[in-house]
Parts: C-alpha cells; sequence; structure tokens
C-alpha cells in the first residue's frame, strides 16, 4: 500500500504544480488500484476502461478533496463506485439477473485470457463470485489487499462491527463452495 | 491473474499524455449564500411559528368581540319588546290563553297564585277545574267553566 505524503497533496491542489504531481500520483497508485478493480469487474480490458475513469474522476474533482481522509482511501473509494457503476451498467445492459450474476462472472473468469494457470486460484475466484456484492467487496479489500476495517469502514461507509460480519459470512460461503465443489 | 507485459508503464504514460492537454484551472468551488444561507431555514421556521401565533390571537380576539345576534339578544328583537305598545299590539292579542296557563303551570305557579291576581287578568283567562290531563288535546266544546 502506497504511503500518502502531505506534500503530494498539497501539489495536487496548487494549480501549477498539479500535472506533475499527478503523474506521481499515478505512477504510486495504478497498481493497486488496477488490482482493486480487476477483482470486481474480472476481465482486464474492462479494468482497464474503468480505470481510465477513475483517474479521469480524480482529476477532475481534485479541487474537491479536501484532505480530511487519506490520498489511497480517497482513490480506492472512487476505484470502487467506479466498478460498482460499471458492474450495474453492465449488468442492465446484458439484461444479467441476479441467479445468473455468479455463473456469468464465472464464465467471464474462464474467458479471461490474461489469467494464470493456478487451479486454486480460479477456484476462489469463482466462490468471490458467488458472493453478494458487499461481502465481494469486503473480502477482497481485506483478503487481498490486507486493509484495516478501519479503512475499508471509512471507503464503503460502513460500521468495522458490519464489515467483520460481511467478512465472515464471505469466508463461511468461500469455505462451503470449496465442501461443494471438490 | 495476470496483465499483459509493461501494462502499467504504457497506462501511466498514456494518462499523463491524457492529463496534459486538460487545463489544471481550479473547479469553481460552491457557491455559499454567507450568513443569509445559514440563517435562512431558521428565519423561515420563525416566521411560520410568528404567522400561526398570529393566527391564533386574530381568531381568539375575533370570538371575544363576536356579536350576540342570537334571538334572545337581538338588537331590534330587544327594542321592539321593550316597547309597551308594541306588546300590547303584537304578542298579548296573539297570546292564546291557554297556552298561557300552560307555561305558567309548567313555571310552578299555582292556580290559586292566578286567582289572587286574577284582577289584573281578564275573566276569560281564569279557568276551574281544569283536568291537565287532556292539556295535549284541548277542545273549545271543554267543559271548563270560568270562575268569577
Amino acid at each position: 500500500m502506497p504511503t500518502d505524503t502531505p506534500q503530494l497533496i498539497k501539489r495536487l491542489r496548487n494549480p501549477s504544480t498539479r500535472h506533475a504531481a499527478f503523474g506521481e500520483m499515478l505512477r504510486e497508485y495504478t497498481e493497486p488500484l488496477y488490482w482493486q478493480v480487476r477483482r470486481l469487474v474480472q476481465s482486464h480490458d474492462d479494468a482497464n476502461d474503468v480505470l481510465q475513469n477513475v483517474f479521469m474522476k480524480a482529476w477532475q474533482s481534485i479541487d474537491n478533496f479536501r484532505g480530511d481522509a487519506k490520498l489511497s482511501t480517497w482513490l480506492h473509494k472512487i476505484a470502487i463506485n467506479e466498478s460498482i457503476t460499471y458492474l450495474e451498467r453492465e449488468k442492465r445492459r446484458q439484461s444479467v439477473s441476479l441467479d445468473d450474476e455468479a455463473s456469468h462472472t464465472a464464465s467471464m473468469i474462464e474467458a479471461d485470457e490474461h489469467i494464470d494457470g493456478d487451479a486454486l486460484a480460479l477456484k476462489l475466484r469463482k466462490a468471490i463470485a458467488t458472493l453478494p456484492e458487499k461481502q465481494r467487496l469486503v473480502f477482497n479489500m481485506r483478503y487481498y489487499d490486507d486493509m484495516k476495517y478501519e479503512e475499508i469502514s471509512e471507503i464503503l461507509g460502513t460500521s468495522v462491527g458490519a464489515l467483520k460480519a460481511s467478512y465472515h459470512l464471505a469466508t463461511k460461503k468461500i469455505e462451503q463452495y470449496f465442501d461443494e465443489h471438490d | 491473474m495476470t496483465v499483459p507485459e509493461g501494462y502499467f508503464e504504457q497506462f501511466v504514460s498514456r494518462m499523463e499524455s491524457q492529463i496534459a492537454e486538460l487545463p489544471a484551472t481550479e473547479a469553481p468551488r460552491q457557491v455559499k449564500g454567507g450568513l443569509w444561507y445559514t440563517v435562512r431555514p431558521y428565519v423561515y421556521m420563525a416566521a411560520m411559528f410568528a404567522g400561526i401565533w398570529c393566527m391564533m390571537h386574530i381568531f381568539n380576539f375575533m370570538g371575544s368581540n363576536n356579536v350576540d345576534l342570537s334571538i334572545e339578544n337581538h338588537p331590534v328583537v330587544a327594542t321592539a319588546l321593550s316597547d309597551e305598545e308594541f306588546v300590547e299590539e303584537y304578542i298579548i292579542p296573539d297570546a292564546a290563553g291557554f297556552d298561557l296557563m300552560e307555561q305558567l303551570y309548567e313555571s310552578g305557579v299555582l292556580l290559586e297564585d292566578i286567582q289572587e291576581s286574577s284582577d289584573t287578568i281578564s275573566d276569560e283567562y281564569i279557568y276551574d277545574d281544569i283536568d291537565y290531563s287532556d292539556v295535549d288535546a284541548p277542545t273549545s266544546s271543554s267543559n271548563t267553566t270560568l270562575q268569577q
């Protein structure tokens, strides 16, 4: 997880130094944000599109960033919102019902050309795809990004207690998925 | 999950070139209406309560000064009833003797009292031996007799 620097935020807020600071921010946050988005939208091409939107949104609303939260939290929030918006739009476009969503995502995972041959990892991704949206988000942020509950709470606007409950339920469901697909 | 080789470097340079074309102007700040913007809802609420208070006072004032136009207190009727000439001319002659007796009886006036003051009442209105069980259906041929 990249570290925030107050100087970077200061330079981002100053129009004369904004371009250079934004380039620095891009180099620092592109990779973690990409994986965050990729785990939600599954496909590399979709993740690429969403990530572009994330940085464009960040550029447009940099003046509204008051600096109360960490820069990384703010960017993760934009990334998650953009990913959810993208998924909702795709769901409407393809008329995928809630019941079909997990199988649709599983088929997307299998069809993704940018995937390694680890069967266990593939199985885990399929199991995660069966989770409800909130549990999926919490599990990804906690398991893959190793985020603290407090930080997830700030990004998702949910209490720490509720996040712990979501994570617990998510792990139970994943275990169940693994038992059923042994 | 994998990414194409050199993807992140390419992405950063592509985004940098896109951003370079965009102006770095400060976004217009949210315009706030200053003190008035802050106090406006409180002023509106205060005005609403003041309006309700005024309306209640107006209704109360109208209620307390309401002219009683009931028939008992009607100024025209009161003037007419205070005029003896009017009463004698229009009210007394119309009063049926039997109705008068009935009203007096209901008011607790005894026949004896009426007899005592009979000198002020015309003889034709004084009855003796009235059968009050039959008051609902008086007839002109009733067997009441006038008393001296």
